[in-house]
């Protein structure tokens, strides 16, 4: 052990805290993914004729997106061992405001529309905007830790619960959409690259077994 | 013998070995910077054999450093190691001991 230790053993510390961020706050591609989504399906429900199955694949994009998003994790982003992230102060606030604001639009809009059209007289499609708009507080608390997830996650609602109810958004929104897509492809790719700096630093390139026991 | 070399011996014997030997330091140091991390990872990261690595980690378990939980992942076993606040405490005065004794080391 020499003087040079302590610096090094730091910068372990620090990579295996990096990696970390992949179990929760990091995204990675599932951003890009997430972005392509978000913007492929308000252009088509902005533009192209709906009928109930392409609808029905409108509604499915969130699960998708929530899917990918899983599946990234455990098959490439902690393939080479699980390491869950240490929720520091600062995302534990940055989450509750968040979570917070999710609960109160939510309870806000089920409240107002059972109130308006009477819960016994919703129809179906209503039913599931309602669900979908209930959904998404959990939803939230369970898979969204950065900021991009939860932009991402509730476009992805808000346009599946939309589109359920047999409405959609205009194209005037695709602006702001690609614009939070960009954003979102862009934090994507940097924390992709990012991941593989710090799987070379930790020397878990090829070859290095992914066997977990 | 004179007292600051006395004192540069009381501080080495002082240094806790439990933490001090490298393999544990170093699952030690890993495990500091989440909130748990799978032993496969550890093994990966730690380049450490299945054996060797499960040896320490029982010796730091038994010490009260780590927090070991078993499991499976459907079929396969999955073992998730954390470090406990006592461990966490160790290392950061471990750290503070080898800072001091390499400082007071130096010409």
């Amino acid at each position: 052990m020499n003087a040079s230790a302590t610096p090094r053993l730091d910068d372990l510390q620090t990579l295996t805290q990096r990696y970390a961020t992949y179990s929760r706050s990091a995204g990675g591609l599932s951003n890009v993914f997430g972005a392509v989504l978000v913007a492929a399906a308000f252009s088509i429900a902005a533009f192209l004729p709906l009928d109930a199955s392409s609808r029905a694949a409108l509604a499915l994009t969130p699960f998708v997106w929530l899917l990918s998003k899983a599946l990234l994790r455990r098959f490439y982003y902690q393939r080479f061992g699980g390491v869950v992230q240490k929720v520091a102060p600062e995302l534990r606030r940055q989450r509750r405001w968040m979570l917070g604001y999710l609960i109160a639009v939510s309870t806000l809009i089920v409240c107002t529309v059972v109130w308006k059209a009477g819960f016994v007289a919703l129809r179906p499609g209503m039913l599931g905007y309602l669900l979908l708009v209930a959904a998404l507080p959990f939803v939230a608390w369970r898979w969204f830790w950065s900021v991009s997830d939860f932009y991402l996650g509730i476009l992805l609602f808000c346009q599946a619960a939309v589109v359920f109810a047999g409405g959609r958004y205009s194209g005037a929104w695709l602006f702001f959409v690609f614009g939070c897509a960009a954003f979102a492809i862009f934090a994507g790719v940097r924390e992709h690259r990012d991941f593989l700096r710090i799987r070379d630093a930790l020397g878990l390139g090829a070859g290095v077994g992914a066997e977990t026991s | 013998m004179k007292a600051d070399t006395q004192e540069a011996i009381d501080g080495v014997l002082a240094v806790d070995r439990l933490v001090h030997e490298p393999a544990r330091l170093v699952i030690l140091t890993v495990l500091a910077g989440a909130e748990s991390a799978e032993f496969g990872f550890l093994e990966n990261v730690c380049r450490l054999s299945k054996g060797n690595l499960s040896s320490h980690l029982s010796k730091l378990e038994t010490g009260g450093l780590v927090l070991i939980d078993k499991s499976f992942r459907g079929k396969k076993p999955l073992t998730r190691i954390a470090i406990s606040d006592k461990g966490r405490n160790a290392l950061a005065r471990y750290r503070t001991q080898l800072a001091a004794l390499v400082a007071a080391s130096e010409p």
